[in-house]
């Protein structure tokens, strides 16, 4: 029978990379060789993976600059090397249409992002999100006053409007 | 991302923070590395659970080095290590996970490959757990196959998901 790995008994589990020496320069050789004899269709997984990363810090993260749902979808499809004409009409849309999604003319409806999420197998919510997310600093950034509103404000007003109007 | 709570077995909802200098963990209080140093040499991060995020269950430095990613350390809290009294489970699979996303954002060929140096005793834990790969002697890595599995089982999970 197989003997199970033992489980660490100290908290530090590594100790520190030699770089720089010959040791260290082969070890990255061979990861230089693996990554070199990866296909086409792992290089594009790769891809793919760490552009949907991208859109999950892009949400995560505050004050980055904005990048549009249109721009994301574009890099999807140039990691594919897919064609925006043919992807229009595979999924059922005028190009002229996917020209102005891209661009962030048209928004990305849901119908859309579950398209995209389909087939650049993530969740749709990524793509409704990070549109939610733009247009909210959009609106943020247009210079109204949103901190003028105050919901113990809203009840005093209501309260002395009803007694106003008991008054009467 | 959830951690496992070993005293009512309940998933712990978690999060990996980056962590000013001020804030790393100390030898003082039992910890093994010089947090603080490292943070000189790389990225440091910090698992917190939600609920208790002034307490550092684990703790971990990236590195970019000849346009590669290495885990420089990897640490887990005193109260989270050996067979009686540990107190979280996962913790070290959280933040392996963690590094081997962030490999994901390096740009270049090393993209998706994520480097460090194991402990002697624990190069068969870390094959056995992780799936890691071995390149040369200690020098372990984790490829973008074995990098996307741990982020699916460990980042990914759900709370209803059996840890």
């Amino acid at each position: 029978m197989k003997k199970k790995a033992e489980e660490p008994k100290e908290g530090a589990l590594t100790r520190g990379m030699d770089y720089g020496t010959p040791g260290f320069d082969e070890f990255q050789a061979v990861l230089l060789q693996k990554s070199r004899s990866r296909t086409k269709t792992q290089k594009q997984q790769l891809e793919l993976l760490a552009l949907r990363f991208e859109m999950e810090d892009y949400l995560a993260l505050a004050g980055n600059p904005e990048k549009k749902a249109g721009d994301f979808l574009k890099d999807f499809l140039g990691i594919l090397d897919v064609q925006q004409k043919y992807f229009a009409k595979y999924i059922g849309m005028k190009p002229s249409n996917l020209s102005k999604v891209i661009k962030g003319e048209r928004p990305v409806n849901n119908d859309l992002a579950l398209i995209f999420a389909r087939l650049f197998n993530h969740d749709p919510m990524l793509w409704i999100k990070i549109q939610a997310k733009n247009e909210m600093n959009r609106i943020r950034s247009a210079g109204k006053k949103y901190e003028t509103y105050s919901l113990g404000e809203l009840l005093r007003e209501q309260e002395a409007a009803y007694l106003l109007r008991k008054k009467k | 991302m959830y951690i496992l709570d070993l005293i009512n077995g309940e998933p712990v909802s978690s999060e990996i923070l980056v962590m000013d200098v001020k804030s790393l963990p100390l030898i003082k209080d039992g910890w093994q590395f010089n947090w603080r140093k490292l943070a000189s040499t790389g990225q440091t991060y910090v698992l917190t659970t939600r609920n208790t995020p002034e307490i550092a269950e684990g703790a971990l430095c990236l590195r970019i080095e000849s346009g590669m990613l290495f885990m420089e350390a990897l640490e887990l809290a005193p109260h989270n290590v050996g067979q009686k009294n540990k107190r979280y489970d996962h913790v070290a699979g959280c933040l392996i996970a963690y590094a081997c996303r962030e490999s994901f954002k390096t740009e270049g060929e090393y993209r998706g490959f994520l480097g460090f140096v194991s402990k002697t005793e624990l190069i068969h834990w870390y094959v056995e757990k992780y799936g890691e790969k071995v390149a040369r002697g200690h020098r372990l890595y984790f490829d973008a196959e074995s990098g996307e599995h741990l982020i699916k089982e460990y980042l990914y999970r759900k709370k209803t998901d059996q840890l």
